[in-house]
């Protein structure tokens, strides 16, 4: 009877936040870059976790259910970011992207991996955490087509796509201007 | 950068990851032997992306339990214990030897205890439930407010108000209302009754509120939020729900068909009042939204209007017929309602007159099918006002014009009644004698 009680107790609140939150964090620094500030991010998952526990059914392993969560909020806060992006210029005060190098001064001094994810954040979200899934996380197309809904074409075209951006937005000749999200788009 | 540059530079992450074709990894690698920039970008990539993929991030401890303490506020609410997944089958076959168990118990004291022995029935007459207005409706179509309209009231006692510019407050003290409330553009009704706060978004709906009675609330269309006793509850269209001291029952299904009714009675009255030439008038697209709103969908209401007839609410039935006809449906719709409502008049209701004119009518201006079961049913008619010569007469003519489906039916329903011209002579005398019906 204990054994059952236990087997039927749900965690608590707590309990999830404790067990998921330091694989939470690292899916987010991995998608974000090192040294990203990830706290809103990572509040608004286990937000969003905690308000849907009582609707998990458990068909699929809690921690699947918690990261797919946060594959979506990450999502989210990635096209908010694309926004914000759209809107600002490197004229502006406060750097777009703290965490790095600030790309509007060139990526000369940035050591690869953050000039890496500095040429990710440029690509708009649905390349971005498709490129980030595929080539980072190293998730086959069909995995992060079921992960994110989409289909398979979807995904291969868009990473076929979001790489080439990405190599674009890498190139760092001298003179050379680095050609706008819409520019290489239309290559 | 040359336009060679370029079209490598599309291929240099396939490349890295060596999913590039031979051919086209051979042209690549031959490039980059030859362009400085190219080679820079490609190891660029090639140690931005290993670095990103065995990139293993630390999480201090410091930073969970920051983290932690910012997730505090969402920790309070426990979550509800969930269905045990693993068990579901066993709870599944408990449950159904449970329930077989009881359907057998159940049976065989069916078979072995005497009927006698049963209580007594449940006096439903003891059961409080509310009653539905005993006054007759006024329909009225008055515009309260330019976003507010009474459809229909009974004995309504109450007071309409706008606290501010998108709200507007009804407090209903008694009577019966049917309110249509035109939403959008963060516009809100909040009704207030005994018992019970209504909020609406743009619905039409009904409130009752009598004296010994629950208040009932139902959803005719749209969606509106009820609060009572502290308790929200959102109902959707055809819900009922009556509310009174004690907290919020479903009525029984005496008083949904009653719902049921009042709907019906709402859609065949409605258009026929027009709104107060006092009312403030809407403006364009309000007008085009609510015409939209209130325009009948031929097809169901013929369908509503057959099946009153048939449950022998004949003026109901042609109500619906007249109001099909008023939205102006398409002519082959129109000819068939007016077919349908002559039949109605003439089988039904004995008019044979008027269903004569009707038919008649319809046999000059109405085309294809109709027309021709008009031509038979003023035929019929005749048979049915006890006139078998003018019948006869009718289908001969019928038959006599022709060897298409027209003649075929009117000589089957000839030799189906029967009528020879033998008995006409003497009828028709007997006939001219009669008056016309």
């Amino acid at each position: 009877m204990a054994l059952i009680d236990r087997l039927r107790r749900r965690a608590t609140p707590e309990e999830v936040v404790r067990e998921h939150g330091r694989h939470v964090a690292r899916l987010l620094y991995r998608l974000f870059g090192p040294g990203a500030d990830i706290d809103d991010v990572y509040q608004a998952v286990f937000v969003e976790v905690l308000r849907s526990l009582p609707a998990f059914r458990g068909h699929a392993k809690l921690s699947t259910w918690i990261h797919r969560i946060a594959l979506n909020v990450a999502y989210q806060e990635m096209r908010m970011q694309y926004r914000e992006r759209a809107v600002r210029s490197c004229d502006d005060p406060e750097p777009l992207i703290a965490h790095l190098t600030d790309e509007c001064d060139g990526y000369a001094q940035a050591d690869s991996r953050q000039a890496l994810y500095a040429g990710l954040a440029s690509l708009d979200a649905k390349k971005r955490i498709v490129v980030l899934l595929h080539d980072v996380e190293g998730y086959t197309l069909k995995e992060i087509g079921e992960q994110l809904g989409r289909p398979l074409q979807t995904v291969a075209s868009q990473v076929r796509t979001g790489r080439a951006q990405l190599a674009h937005f890498m190139a760092q000749d001298e003179g050379e201007a680095r050609p706008t999200s819409r520019e290489a788009k239309q290559r | 950068m040359k336009p060679t540059c370029q079209a490598q530079r599309d291929l240099m992450v396939d490349y890295v990851f060596g999913e590039l074709e031979t051919l086209k990894a051979a042209r690549l690698e031959a490039h980059i032997d030859n362009c400085e920039a190219c080679r820079q970008v490609q190891a660029r990539l090639a140690e931005g992306l290993g670095a990103a993929r065995h990139f293993e991030p630390e999480v201090p401890q410091a930073d969970e339990a920051r983290r932690l303490a910012r997730l505090t506020p969402f920790l309070e609410v426990e979550p509800r214990p969930a269905r045990f997944e693993r068990w579901g089958i066993f709870a599944w076959t408990i449950g159904g030897a449970a329930a077989c168990a009881t359907a057998v118990a159940v049976f065989l004291s069916l078979q072995l205890v005497p009927q006698a022995d049963f209580p007594p029935p449940v006096n439903m007459a003891q059961v409080s439930v509310p009653t539905l207005p005993t006054a007759p409706l006024a329909v009225q179509h008055r515009q309260l407010t330019p976003h507010l309209k009474a459809v229909a009231s009974s004995e309504w006692k109450g007071t309409v108000s706008s606290p501010s510019e998108h709200v507007t407050e009804v407090e209903m003290q008694q009577g019966f209302a049917v309110l249509d409330f035109e939403g959008g553009q963060r516009r809100v009704l909040r009704v207030k009754a005994p018992d019970v706060q209504v909020r609406v978004l743009g619905t039409r709906f009904f409130v009752e509120a009598r004296d010994g009675v629950p208040t009932t609330v139902g959803v005719v269309s749209g969606r509106i939020e009820i609060s009572s006793h502290n308790q929200v509850e959102v109902l959707g269209a055809g819900q009922v729900r009556a509310y009174d001291a004690s907290g919020a029952y479903t009525p029984d299904r005496k008083n949904l068909r009653s719902a049921q009714h009042h709907e019906d009675t709402f859609l065949e009255r409605a258009p026929k009042i027009e709104p107060s030439p006092a009312a403030p008038s809407p403006s364009k697209r309000a007008s085009k939204r609510r015409a939209q709103a209130d325009a009948v969908d031929p097809v169901v209401a013929l369908t509503r209007a057959e099946r009153l007839v048939r449950q022998g609410r004949v003026a109901e039935g042609l109500a619906v017929y007249e109001l099909i006809l008023r939205s102006r449906p398409p002519s082959a719709m129109r000819d068939l309602v007016r077919y349908e409502q002559a039949r109605v008049w003439g089988f039904v209701q004995g008019d044979y007159a008027r269903a004569e004119r009707s038919l008649k009518a319809l046999v000059q201006d109405g085309q294809g099918e109709v027309k021709r079961q008009a031509q038979l049913a003023r035929c019929e008619l005749s048979m049915a006002a006890e006139r078998p010569c003018v019948a006869r007469s009718c289908l001969d003519s019928l038959v006599s014009s022709g060897e298409g489906p027209l003649a075929q039916e009117a000589r089957a329903l000839m030799g189906s009644w029967g009528v020879s011209g033998a008995t006409c002579g003497d009828h028709k005398k007997s006939e001219a004698a009669q008056p016309t019906k």
